[in-house]
């Protein structure tokens, strides 16, 4: 019978059989060979059934000789459908058919068993001499082949919509299935990339080799530093160790980082952290902001000779929380290759909340970059 | 005859350290205004010709490395740098000394030592080709995949991620983006962008069209044997012209 591909994206790839309905069939691997194999056993099957029926109609067992001609018309008739399929599928009929709609692929799939059954009925006659040459004009043997490739097409049919709607299910279940492994391992390994990468060494570096220049020229700014430099390390070291932090304590770290940097940079970096009183027990994940904060410092300001201003504002949009981190520094090229801070953020968030979070990356209009985060309520 | 050094660094507090220990350990030595960044550091070398550099890696402008590769053969350079794992394992002492920040006494003390006797032995400055292309090969940004697209709808720019791509479509000297959230374009011709891109995630299928392998959900061969691909979003087919068609052989 005809092997017929159930996954649309793959013409030769995933063959069925309509034998294979029966598990047994299922377990030998798919081949020419085998299906040619199943095609007799299957149209054995149909003959008896025919066989049966008849039985039941006349009453009457038929001789082995008669038995024999009805396995050899039905499998005829199932090579025929068989070599039909193989034709449709070279030609690039099927693939045309299932692309173009239901109509066409109704037609397809019950045409090729029609036709197939008169072509296979024909071949038949020629060797058993059947009378089929006369089947136009005599109603009684007009009938028997209608009702016959009705029947068989029906059923055909029948079973390979069946299959091609149980394959999309298995498809559309596998597609999930591994969507759902990858959201976790991806949101697995940012979080560990994300507790990895907190404290990044050229920070930390240039934050004490300040501090040791400080103490000599200008002591009470190297305290300042290292104070804050303490609150930073402090707040981080707290978010590694908790699975949820508050927008306040977050951006509280912001700041302590921000306000490192700004005695380090001095006139090159001006900041503000602006979180509203009533938006700062909103709870997330820790170290979701602090890298685009980092982010904007390294690709923003860092490179730009004159420096600029950094604001980090979060407002409530509907059920979300939108934090918004604002730089006027160099702003992106129009290809950007690294970025890695904000596309783990991107595979964190969607690791965390799915669809229900964003991260939007615009155009400053005064210069620089706007990154907003969204978070669900 | 008085050597003389420069000294470059955005962050004025390590610039003056540095200048103020170089001075006790090396009094003879001049040293130039503190350069702030490498464009400032670069207009000074041309003015002044020093006879060393100290340049630190990160720097607005110019970076330390752009500006050594500017200045070669005129001055004998010292990287200063915080951290840049890749790049330290990279430098030769011979050829460039590199300090890290923070700057031990010892460390440069030696590094003083080592400028003193070059100078004194009236040395020209090494080649730093080799070491430069050494240092771009050791940095990972060099061998960073391409990651975000500056996108343009109307008036609105917008960074969108390479990954969320479904496919470009050349448009002139303008590219299309398309993802599931809409349409973009980019100022930069197909061919241009084509080349940025990761070849084993993306896919030229048509003179015009390159996919998201990733995105792609089924192909499909019509009457006529012209090959489609059909995309994950469950709308999108794309025509696979015959130059590329040999890619889904297999499929």
């Amino acid at each position: 019978m005809a092997p017929m591909a159930s996954n649309p994206g793959c013409a030769t790839g995933d063959k069925f059989h309509p034998l294979e309905l029966i598990p047994f069939f299922r377990r030998f691997p798919r081949s020419v060979a085998r299906d040619v194999l199943y095609t007799f056993i299957w149209s054995c099957g149909f003959g008896t059934v025919f066989c049966l029926i008849g039985i039941g109609f006349s009453g009457q067992w038929p001789s082995l000789r008669a038995y024999g001609i009805y396995l050899a018309i039905s499998s005829f008739i199932g090579y025929a459908i068989h070599a039909g399929f193989y034709v449709g599928t070279w030609i690039g009929l099927e693939g045309w058919a299932r692309a173009s709609g239901y109509v066409p692929k109704v037609v397809y799939y019950t045409g090729v068993p029609l036709l197939g059954t008169v072509v296979g009925f024909w071949a038949a006659s020629q060797v058993f001499d059947l009378g089929f040459d006369h089947w136009l004009t005599e109603p009684g043997w007009f009938t028997s082949i209608a009702t016959t490739s009705v029947v068989i097409s029906g059923i055909l049919a029948t079973i390979f919509f069946w299959r091609e709607r149980e394959a999309r299910a298995q498809a559309r279940y596998e597609h999930e299935r591994v969507r759902a492994e990858r959201i976790e391992r991806e949101a697995a390994l940012a979080n560990l990339r994300a507790l990895q990468a907190q404290i990044e060494p050229h920070f930390l570096f240039n934050t004490l080799a300040n501090a040791t220049s400080l103490v000599d020229s200008d002591t009470p700014k190297a305290k300042r530093m290292l104070e804050s430099f303490i609150r930073f390390l402090r707040a981080s070291l707290a978010a590694t160790r908790a699975e949820n932090t508050t927008l306040g304590a977050e951006a509280e770290l912001i700041a302590a980082y921000l306000d490192v940097l700004q005695v380090r940079m001095g006139a090159r970096l001006r900041y503000r952290v602006e979180v509203a009183e009533e938006l700062r027990g909103f709870t997330l994940a820790p170290m979701l902001l602090q890298p685009v904060v980092e982010n904007a410092i390294r690709h923003g300001l860092e490179p730009k000779v004159e420096g600029g201003e950094i604001v980090v504002r979060a407002r409530r949009e509907g059920d979300a929380v939108v934090v918004e981190v604002r730089d006027t520094g160099a702003g992106f090229a129009a290809t950007t290759r690294g970025g890695v801070g904000l596309a783990n953020l991107r595979d964190r968030l969607s690791g965390l909340h799915g669809e229900r979070a964003a991260l939007a990356i615009g155009e400053n209009p005064g210069g620089g970059t706007v990154v907003a985060v969204r978070f669900p309520a | 005859m008085t050597p003389r050094a420069l000294i470059a660094d955005d962050e004025a507090h390590l610039a003056e350290h540095l200048r103020d220990r170089l001075e006790r350990l090396w009094p003879e030595l001049e040293v130039l205004p503190l350069a702030a960044n490498g464009i400032e550091a670069l207009r000074a070398i041309d003015e002044e010709a020093p006879d060393a550099a100290f340049l630190d890696i990160r720097m607005p402008g110019l970076t330390g490395l752009e500006l050594a590769r500017r200045i070669e053969g005129r001055t004998h350079v010292v990287f200063v740098t915080a951290f840049d794992q890749y790049a330290v394992e990279a430098f030769e002492r011979e050829a460039a000394d590199y300090l890290l920040k923070p700057v031990t006494d010892e460390r440069l003390a030696e590094c003083v030592a080592r400028l003193r006797r070059r100078l004194e032995a009236r040395e020209r400055p090494p080649a730093l080709d080799e070491v430069l292309a050494r240092i771009a090969r050791a940095l990972p940004a060099g061998g960073e995949k391409l990651r975000w697209i500056r996108a343009l709808k109307g008036e609105v720019v917008q960074q969108i991620a390479v990954d969320d791509v479904l496919y470009f479509q050349a448009q002139d000297k303008y590219t299309c983006v398309v993802t599931r959230a809409g349409e973009w374009l980019i100022r930069m011709p197909l061919a241009e962008l084509a080349g940025q891109l990761d070849p084993g995630a993306f896919w030229q299928v048509h003179r015009a069209t390159v996919v998201n392998a990733n995105e792609v959900a089924s192909t499909r061969r019509d009457l006529g044997g012209r090959v489609f691909v059909k995309l994950r979003d469950g709308r999108t087919e794309l025509p696979v012209s015959r130059a590329y068609a040999h890619r889904f052989k297999q499929m």
